[in-house]
């Protein structure tokens, strides 16, 4: 039979078949793109990203909204390592019983400890222990909590107090204290690793400036007569975005204001007209200098326009001068 | 450090858009196409468009636990889009019974319909359909994921999340019960049409 006869195999018959199938015209995959892109948009991770791409100082709360409300999500790597974080923290309690607790008992019937004839009251020896034992499970907990809030320095007070941990290791005796005390360690490596992974970073990190789903936020700043506090505006109370040159310190400088929409809730300070700003209406307490900051105009423009159409990005400049009169 | 370009690899597309989400789109538009035939050829085409949109909804959604050490995506992206489809179907399943619309199950069509002596692709379809119908749910993926995209074992095996072993038994299991029911029916074909010439 030569292979033109041949009847196909089934691996034949199926590629026959797919071949029925063709590649999708580029317009029966919009609406799927526009899917895809409206989640991106929606992403609270999504803007959260540089809009200015230097980290100043962490922003608190202001107006009366937590910034942290504002924080995206932990990245799953983040939360993992908040659970096992708690893991931790119940592991740890298991060793501190298993461990200190019968000595507490000898020190109540024979008044020693290690040899050695105790001379405090054996209360207050058992308050000393306990505390001392409480502090790694406070400890755990506390960073667990912080962590989970995206602090940066809790990410860096786990890692240290870590490696420190890694000493106690070789002070534990018993099967099952050594079973748990390695248990504590390798949970914490696991939260080490989580917490550094590259998918994580960007929610340990804090800007100067952020664009995202819910509004803007305006890192912290000071200045020599004025301290900013960070403050979140939403985009119901934004009418537009100001680009400008302000003059500070002898010399220029670039600027963002925020123009908000009339009635919006005043600001702790700062509600006078940000001297320099060429477009009236914007507060002093709406604006932020950007000096020594890289402001992606582009990008702040594009995250405008894809969850804020109706609000506009301008460039406006002054020259040096008292500005625009409130 | 990884491209950024249009020329970047999947790794280091779905690396950067870590912290720049909006640079998923770029999978999208690289490889929505293929991923949007194949659920076409496992389910049909009003279904591949819904399915194609939440295989990359739901690509995006975990992109942070993907391993960048594969610079190619495909196999993670069909991956998701089987899990889909299986998905897809174990919903179709559960909706037939509540509802029980059909009062009989569908038939498979007769050989009768056929011509064995020149059995074409397009000939074999319902046989073809019966036969991947009775496989396991674990061996149709293999069978059509090598058949239907060309992926390796390895890349089968990637997608599945199962040893490359695993890929080549059940490929073997699959392609010896879909050739007994072609077989089958065959021979059957072939006694039909003698005691009808008698």
């Amino acid at each position: 039979m030569n292979e033109s006869s041949r009847p196909m195999n089934e691996m034949e018959l199926l590629r026959e078949l797919a071949r029925e199938t063709p590649l999708p015209a580029p317009a029966e995959l919009d609406a799927a793109r526009a899917r895809l892109v409206a989640a991106i948009a929606a992403d609270p991770a999504t803007y959260a990203t540089a809009v200015a791409g230097v980290t100043t100082s962490q922003p608190g709360p202001s107006t009366g909204r937590p910034v942290d409300l504002l924080r995206p999500a932990a990245p799953a790597p983040v939360q993992a390592a908040v659970r096992f974080m708690y893991v931790a923290a119940a592991s740890t309690a298991a060793v501190f019983l298993i461990a200190v607790l019968p000595f507490i008992g000898d020190i109540h019937s024979i008044g020693r400890w290690d040899g050695h004839l105790l001379t405090a009251t054996p209360l207050t020896i058992t308050l000393v222990i306990v505390a001392f034992g409480l502090v790694p499970i406070a400890l755990w907990l506390w960073m667990a909590r912080a962590v989970g809030r995206g602090r940066n320095w809790a990410r860096i007070a786990s890692t240290v107090l870590f490696v420190l941990a890694t000493d106690e290791l070789q002070g534990e005796h018993g099967v099952l204290s050594v079973f748990l005390a390695w248990l504590t360690w390798l949970t914490g490596l696991a939260v080490v690793w989580l917490l550094w992974r590259p998918a994580s970073r960007a929610f340990f990190k804090r800007y100067p400036l952020r664009a995202d789903h819910a509004g803007i936020t305006l890192g912290r700043q000071h200045y020599p007569l004025a301290s900013r506090p960070a403050m979140f505006v939403p985009w119901a109370d934004v009418e537009q975005i100001i680009l400008y040159t302000g003059y500070q310190d002898g010399g220029p400088a670039p600027w963002i204001g925020i123009r908000r929409r009339e009635g919006a809730p005043a600001l702790p300070s700062g509600n006078e007209q940000a001297p320099f700003c060429p477009v009236p209406g914007v507060a002093a307490g709406a604006t932020r200098r950007n000096k020594g900051l890289r402001l992606d105009r582009e990008r702040l423009a594009a995250v405008t326009a894809t969850v804020a159409p109706g609000i506009s990005v301008i460039e406006a400049s002054a020259g040096p001068g008292p500005g625009v009169a409130p | 450090m990884k491209r950024r370009g249009p020329a970047a690899d999947d790794a280091a597309v779905i690396e950067s858009s870590w912290q720049e989400p909006e640079r998923f789109a770029v999978l999208f538009d690289r490889h929505a196409p293929h991923i949007h035939r194949y659920l076409a050829r496992r389910t049909d085409r009003q279904v591949a468009d819904d399915l194609v949109a939440e295989t990359f909804l739901a690509a995006f959604a975990k992109r942070d636990r993907y391993d960048l050490g594969h610079a190619d995506a495909r196999p993670w992206l069909y991956g998701i889009a089987t899990n889909l489809v299986g998905q897809h179907r174990r919903d179709q399943a559960r909706q037939y019974r509540i509802s029980q619309a059909a009062a009989a199950a569908p038939e498979v069509p007769g050989h009768a319909d056929r011509v064995a002596a020149d059995v074409t692709a397009q000939a074999a379809r319902p046989l073809l359909d019966a036969a991947l119908a009775a496989l396991a749910a674990g061996d149709r993926d293999v069978l059509l994921l090598i058949a239907f995209e060309q992926l390796s074992y390895q890349e089968v095996a990637r997608a599945l999340g199962i040893p490359v072993g695993t890929v080549q038994s059940r490929l073997h299991r699959a392609r010896t019960k879909v050739r007994q029911v072609l077989a089958g029916t065959a021979a059957a074909t072939a006694y039909e049409e003698l005691t009808t010439n008698e």
